[in-house]
């Protein structure tokens, strides 16, 4: 007994003397020189491998810089780690000296790190370049100046621009440009995604819906398909997920960063209103209570954090409301394993700058050189073999091309066993320059520019408003809105008395505020335009 | 100069002592002290260029979001009145359980007893939310489904009916925490001279006397301390059990806010250094004084018993 | 046995195995729900008696069973010197400050005291920790912040030694000569054994439970240990469900309820191992004070 409290006393004693000389060896700086020099040895193998097959090496013919040797912290989001992360970080960095002659620190970050990390990060002015910035917290990030103003160096971003086209400028917050958007998909309809053998079962056809909100009476349509589900198989929950119309805040109006003041009708006005007292939205609330009382949602929606996907893969949900696009039904045929049929809801849709602004590349106020960094970023527009790399890996091992030229597993390599896969294209700076993956249409990228340009563009499209003057009322109504949105929107309240009730608390938190200081910003820009 | 000779020297005999604290001394003030400096930023717009420092100050804007809403009354009166009822509920149940499983005579159920009221200790409030669904879920419930059934009543929309909720907090609260407190109150049991209790045998004392007149008041120190801590916490909340537990739903907000809550989903997606800081502060300050006032009541009562 | 305390023992033993049984049958009920297969689960909720089984969330956090023993290996040395260091600590400290006599007693509980009052918060601390003392990425990190000395254990424990320590011993004892080095070891630390115990199960607990230090301070994953490891699991699984867009069925494979369970689970199992042994020690702690008079 004795000598073991002697022992750990000793060991107590031996920890405090090697903290105090582990105090003095700086061991992040090493760590980051040994991977750089790693990385300048590394073999050549892997680019001969890519600069045989035949994408367009636009980097090639636009103007070359020279970045001098300077090394980039790009952070980036990834899925989850796989072992060939260190091969992947050094292919890039091997790809960036051959190009810019810049060094890359590669900092992959999962999404729960980067949501536990990214703050204090940057408050603490870590060595950081490039990282992914969420819409929420540009006034913050602005404030704070954790972020470098990008219109500074413009004349380092020509490719992004050209890439971009008009979306660029969706990163202006007044004359601010806080960061660049992905290329992806500009608007987000609302859809309903049922299993389509219940559908087929039921001798139904997409074509026989026209759910619109030119008539809210249309909607029926849905009630029917559900009774006619719940008659034929009564276990089945007709809807269940986390979303139903009101709470799709992202199509029938352009929401302006956050729905406390909107531009109602898909952005086709310029007059600033309050939502939640629109028809539109008692409509909505009203068709949700109805599916709530009627026993086609489930009981438990109100409170649900599972996924639809989750629900219908589980076997016993019929569909669920989500935002769709041109390839949902691959996209949720490979996440619920069921074929489903997507019933558009509500028609049209509109292009709003929150679609370009939820997530973007921001340059960190930490960069030493920021126009080296805004240099990367411009480069990671245009390079084919960056965006494939950070998406789907090392070529040959992860992922390989096939003819129809998109990505697919090489033999022998399924979603478990592959060493580096992301697939998350929407958060990467240019996924249409790098390769779709297998199951998509050929020509998927141009039935995304198609998708896009063909949208109907909100009149504010470009704007996008700096909430720095009304923090603390943003801050309120964040508040007021999660304790009303979900229960009027899945409509387990009296809708009637609630709304009302919402409607107070909003404008007690100071809604009118938030609206009139967002018609002044909006006002001006419009003059500006 | 004779008495000023006689201080050195009776301060001489203490350094050892001093030394000891020393170790301890240091880590608190790097660990809890160095940091305070960052209260400032509540008063500071904060920008990372001019460090925490030299930002420019703000005066008391970044309280505002605190105070500006009609919520303000309902979400502390919500903290402070659960912090009051867990601590009467803990206190009076740890107590009780320390007393019994003391008694125990079969050390095997002892040990089982002590083992198991740690368990749900061990397990984080997310799980812990978890399993409560399970019970109350309204589609598959062990309640709805079971347990009302079988007993012939209704079954209760658990998550939009606020009547249960202080109940359900308050039982889960214990459920969880309760294992923390019996232990300290076994130690301290354990700690009581057996010889008082062997005189009041002779004396025929009975088991409810011995529990009243000898454990009880030995207790009284342990009992202050952990009650005067808990008092420091009382502008605090476990943010897991009203945020995770009700399953955020909006309907029980008046009975589930609490400072935490209300601070978690009004700076979810601005953020902001300053504010977080602003609301750190006013808790650390509300605990401070109701401490300050706490203490003193007991020193009054009993100088020994306070805690400083 | 008297006829009256026959039944004082039957009616406390019945009303403990009534609370044991409340505080181990949800436990069933998570590792019941961590072997349920996946859709079962879902569909039908959590139950004690599963239509279906399935082993698929274990296989799936053994995927990575190099990383998860490593983890494990990790929170181990963290636990045991973060601990030892604790109490250590902790009992240094509350020995000088449960003697009446010492000048300066209440300033220097006050200043330890205080430190439960106020924080400086997160932000500040982690600029602290990560510029001045570089921990990130370190086993240090686990150790250092927060958790290694804490207000609440050294009252508790200098509680402890004023009540239960009778001041004669100590008289008696420098009557004899001996320092108050010797005290602390030969009197003070044996005698102190019970609370000592209970502090050092609470910070080991804490110290095997946390997983906000390596939230914060680790992004390297061979540096994880098993709370972070399965905590950043769960965020991630969570945050790509959130996020789906994948149309490569890479999120199909994960099963996304019963891995909550069943990574809980893990978590804790080596301290359902473990735990009869360190009770030992901690039963002995208490017949120890109950000797003492």
């Amino acid at each position: 007994m004795k000598a073991k409290r002697i022992i750990s006393l000793l060991l107590a004693l031996a920890l405090v003397c090697a903290l105090f000389a582990g105090c003095g060896g700086d061991g992040g700086k090493e760590s980051s020189q040994e991977s750089s020099s790693e990385t300048q040895q590394s073999s050549e193998t892997q680019q001969s491998e890519n600069s045989s097959d035949e994408g367009e090496s636009e980097a090639e013919s636009t103007g070359k810089v020279d970045g001098g040797g300077y090394e980039v912290n790009y952070l980036y989001m990834i899925a989850q780690e796989g072992p060939n992360q260190t091969k992947v970080n050094e292919a890039i960095n091997e790809l960036a000296q051959k190009e810019l002659n810049m060094k890359v620190n590669v900092i992959p970050m999962t999404w729960g790190t980067y949501n536990s990390q990214i703050s204090m990060m940057l408050a603490a002015g870590e060595p950081l370049d490039i990282f992914p910035a969420f819409s929420g917290n540009f006034s913050t990030y602005i404030e704070s100046q954790y972020v470098v103003n990008m219109a500074d160096y413009l004349d380092d971003l020509k490719d992004a621009k050209e890439v971009l086209g008009v979306d660029f400028n969706c990163g202006y917050i007044g004359d601010f440009l806080i960061g660049l958007g992905q290329m992806k998909e500009r608007g987000y309809p609302t859809g309903l995604v049922a299993r389509k053998d219940i559908f087929d079962e039921l001798g139904y056809k997409v074509e026989d819906f026209n759910v619109t909100v030119e008539d809210y009476s249309s909607f029926e349509q849905l009630d029917e398909l559900f009774a006619k589900v719940k008659e034929a198989h009564p276990d089945m929950v007709c809807l269940d997920g986390t979303s139903i119309m009101a709470l799709q805040t992202i199509d029938w109006f352009d929401n302006l960063g956050d729905n406390f003041g909107v531009l109602e009708n898909y952005g086709q006005t310029t007059t600033i209103t309050n939502w939640f007292e629109s028809e539109q939205y008692k409509n909505f609330c009203e068709i949700g209570s109805r599916w709530f009382k009627n026993g086609y949602s489930s009981q438990d929606i109100a409170v649900n954090s599972d996924s639809g996907e989750i629900k219908m893969k589980a076997g016993n949900c019929f569909s669920f409301i989500t935002a769709i696009k041109p390839n949902t039904d691959i996209e949720k045929k490979a996440q619920t394993g069921y074929d489903v049929a997507v019933i558009p809801v509500g028609g049209n849709c509109s292009k709003s700058t929150s679609a370009v602004t939820s997530a973007m590349l921001s340059v960190a106020n930490s960069a030493e050189d920021p126009q080296k960094a805004v240099q990367f970023m411009n480069w990671t527009y245009i390079s084919q073999e960056f965006n494939d790399l950070i998406n789907w890996g090392i070529e040959g091992e992860d992922w390989v091309l096939t003819e129809d030229n998109l990505a697919a597993y090489p033999d022998g390599v399924d979603a478990t066993s592959v060493s580096y896969h992301n697939d998350m294209g929407y958060i990467y700076p240019n996924q249409f320059a790098g390769h779709a993956w297998e199951g998509n249409p050929i020509d998927i990228w141009e039935q995304y520019e198609k998708y896009n340009s063909e949208m109907m563009t909100s009149k504010a499209y470009g704007f996008t408003f700096d909430s720095t003057p009304v923090t603390n009322e943003e801050a309120q109504l964040a508040s007021v809105y999660e304790q009303y949105s979900k229960d009027l929107a899945f409509g387990v309240v009296d809708i009637e008395s609630k709304l009302k009730e919402f409607n107070d608390a909003l404008y007690a938190a100071g809604l009118q505020t938030v609206m009139d200081e967002k018609q002044k910003q909006l006002d001006a820009w419009l003059d500006a335009q | 100069m004779e008495k000023k000779k006689m201080n050195f020297a009776r301060f001489k005999q203490f350094i050892p002592l001093y030394i000891m604290l020393l170790p301890g001394a240091v880590y608190l003030f790097i660990n809890n002290y160095i940091p305070m400096a960052g209260i400032v930023v509540a008063f500071k717009t904060y920008n990372v260029n001019d460090g925490i420092f030299h930002s420019p100050w703000a005066g008391l804007k970044n309280f505002e979001f605190l105070f500006g809403t009609n919520e303000a009354a309902v979400i502390i009166r919500n903290t402070l009145l659960y912090n009051v009822a867990f601590i009467i509920v803990n206190t009076v149940v740890g107590i009780m359980l320390a007393i019994f499983i003391s008694d125990v005579m079969n050390t095997r159920m002892k040990k089982l007893y002590q083992s198991s009221i740690l368990l749900p200790f061990l397990i984080s409030i997310v799980v812990v939310s978890y399993i409560v669904f399970a019970l109350l879920s309204h589609e598959n419930g062990m309640f709805n489904k079971g347990l009302l059934p079988m007993l012939g009543m209704e079954p209760v929309q658990w998550y939009n009916d606020t009547t249960w909720w202080p109940v359900i907090l308050i039982v889960t609260n214990c459920w969880k925490g309760v294992g923390y407190g019996t232990l300290i109150y076994i130690a301290a049991i354990a700690g009581i001279d057996q010889s008082f209790y062997e005189a009041a045998d002779l004396d025929g004392a009975s088991k409810w006397q011995q529990i009243t007149r000898i454990t009880l008041p030995c207790l009284i120190p342990s009992i202050i301390t952990l009650l005067i801590m808990n008092i420091g916490r009382i502008f605090y909340s476990d943010f897991g059990l009203f945020y995770q537990v009700p399953q955020n739903s909006g309907s029980l907000y008046p009975v589930t806010n609490t400072i935490d809550t209300y601070v978690y989903r009004a700076l979810m997606s601005t953020g902001g250094f300053g504010r977080s800081s602003a609301a750190g502060l006013l808790q650390s300050v509300v605990g401070f004084t109701l401490v300050i006032v706490s203490n003193m009541v007991v020193r009054k009562a009993s100088a020994e018993n306070a805690i400083f | 046995m008297s006829k009256g305390r026959k039944a004082y023992q039957a009616v406390i033993n019945i009303i403990l195995i009534i609370v044991s049984l409340c505080m181990i049958l949800p436990l069933v009920l998570l590792f019941m729900s961590s072997i349920t297969e996946e859709n079962t689960l879902v569909a039908n909720g959590y139950s004690f008696f599963p239509a279906q089984f399935s082993a698929g969330a274990y296989e799936y956090i053994m995927q990575n069973s190099a990383t998860v023993f490593r983890a494990y290996g990790i929170t181990v040395l963290v636990t045991v010197i973060g601990t030892s260091l604790s109490i250590i600590l902790a009992s240094l400290m509350a020995f000088p400050l449960s003697l009446k006599d010492l000048p300066g007693r209440r300033v220097i509980t006050f200043y330890v005291f205080f430190t439960m009052l106020f924080s400086g918060g997160l932000v500040p601390s982690y600029i602290m920790w990560t510029t001045t003392f570089g921990i990130r990425n370190t086993l240090w990190a686990y150790i250092f912040p927060n958790f290694l000395l804490g207000a609440f254990n050294i009252i508790l424990v200098r509680t402890f030694f004023t009540t239960s320590i009778p001041a004669d011993i100590y008289e008696a004892a420098k009557i004899d000569g001996a320092g108050y080095l010797t005290i602390y070891w030969r009197i003070v630390m044996p005698l102190g054994k019970p609370i000592l115990v209970t502090i050092g199960l609470f910070t080991g607990l804490s110290y095997w439970n946390d997983w906000t230090n390596g939230l914060y301070y680790i992004n390297k994953s061979n540096m994880f240990s098993i709370q972070t490891l399965l905590n950043r699991m769960i965020q991630d699984i969570q945050a790509l469900a959130a996020h789906s867009t994948a149309n490569s069925g890479s999120l199909m494979q994960i099963p996304q309820v019963s891995i909550r369970m069943a990574i809980a689970f893990v978590a804790i199992l080596p301290i359902l191992i473990v735990y009869p042994f360190l009770q030992k020690y901690f039963a002995s702690g208490i017949m120890l004070g109950a000797v003492k008079g």
